[in-house]
């Protein structure tokens, strides 16, 4: 009971929340409307995906004895999936904050990287700007780089209303797992792969929107020599700048073939 | 320290560096926008990068003891053959979730290597 009213609270304040940020923030109420069912679809899966996660989050952050409501508090402020569960341990352990920030500019700086190719694309001013790029993560990249705006659509207001509900998503994720840890009775091992088969038909379309196999052949590539060099904790953050430095490579000696000739 | 203080503190230091991590580009990169690796960059780096993600779903799974793996390639086959044939993302990802979570939960592949 105490748990229901809890959630009940939890999504009145979601849809306030909702509310405000599609009059302020994007300011153009009459179009979220309209886009909400599109945007709403298209994120689905990442709800699917986080509600384990924030299960398996809710799980962890009640073993340290804090009080429910800075799961939703940190995850709203952090969004950092990865950073969020390694910070567990170190919480556990009363780590100091210096080297809690040293950790999670360890692990994040991978995303460090999705801003070079958002440059184009985020062409606001001002705290909406901030709202943007605080919410680049994995999968809000994917899904704005794989997905663009439909038609006839502001492209910031979109990629404002993607952002804000994959955000809102991981927040109400933990907010359950951390009030449902107790009492759990559903069975959501194996659920996370909705965040794979996502990230699978992203590639797919990304495929027949690049039409090269070049970006794969040099993913893959470098996924094997970070994972056979440089070891499971680096291998994502090596095999990004990898693959980067090779795109960049190429992209030169592609500028240089059609200056010479 | 008081544990409310302490926890407070981790989330406000956790929330900046995780800003100051994705903002970093956009401001260091910024005069470097229109320069044609970035216009390069912007075209093919989201397919790499998706493709990374793909690999990188697949490294927990134990690959060397039964089920090899199985599991992980019966539904990533799934979503690859149901969104190919329906171009229908969400009925790909419910499908194949709800054969990976049957096959996880059950350990229905391990009949075949015992």
């Amino acid at each position: 009971m105490h748990f229901l009213l809890n959630l009940l609270h939890l999504l009145y304040c979601t849809q306030t929340i909702f509310y405000i940020f599609t009059a302020i923030v994007i300011n153009d109420k009459q179009f979220c409307m309209r886009l909400l069912p599109h945007c709403l679809k298209i994120t689905l899966p990442v709800l699917f995906g986080f509600i384990p996660m924030g299960i398996a989050w809710g799980v962890l952050f009640n073993q340290l004895g804090y009080p429910w409501f800075f799961s939703p508090l940190m995850s709203a402020l952090v969004f950092a999936g990865s950073v969020q569960f390694v910070s567990i341990g170190m919480l556990a352990m009363h780590a100091s904050i210096p080297e809690i920030l040293l950790m999670s500019l360890v692990v994040n700086s991978r995303q460090a990287f999705f801003g070079m190719s958002m440059l184009h694309k985020y062409q606001v001013k001002g705290w909406r700007k901030v709202y943007l790029m605080w919410m680049l993560t994995d999968e809000v990249y994917s899904l704005l780089t794989s997905k663009p705006a439909p038609p006839g659509s502001k492209t910031t207001s979109y990629y404002l209303l993607v952002s804000f509900l994959v955000h809102s998503y991981w927040v109400i994720g933990s907010a359950i797992g951390t009030l449902l840890s107790q009492s759990i009775s559903f069975d959501s091992n194996g659920m996370e792969f909705t965040l794979t088969s996502l990230f699978i038909i992203l590639c797919i379309d990304q495929y027949r929107k690049v039409k090269a196999n070049f970006p794969f052949a040099f993913a893959i590539f470098a996924a094997i020599v970070g994972i056979v060099i440089f070891g499971k904790q680096y291998m994502l953050l090596s095999s990004i700048s990898l693959t980067i430095l090779a795109l960049i490579i190429k992209g030169r000696a592609v500028q240089w073939n059609q200056s010479s000739i | 320290m008081e544990p409310i203080l302490y926890i407070t503190l981790v989330i406000a230091v956790l929330g900046a560096a995780t800003f100051f991590i994705r903002a970093l580009p956009f401001y260091a990169l910024r005069r470097y926008m229109h320069h044609p690796s970035m216009e390069y960059l912007g075209k093919f780096m989201p397919a790499a990068i998706m493709m990374l993600l793909v690999i990188f779903s697949f490294v927990d799974t134990d690959f060397l003891s039964a089920p090899y793996g199985l599991n992980d390639f019966i539904a990533a086959a799934i979503v690859i053959a149901l969104y190919l044939w329906t171009n229908n993302s969400l009925l790909a990802i419910s499908i194949s979730t709800a054969v990976y979570m049957f096959l996880k939960q059950t350990d229905y592949l391990l009949a075949l290597f015992a």
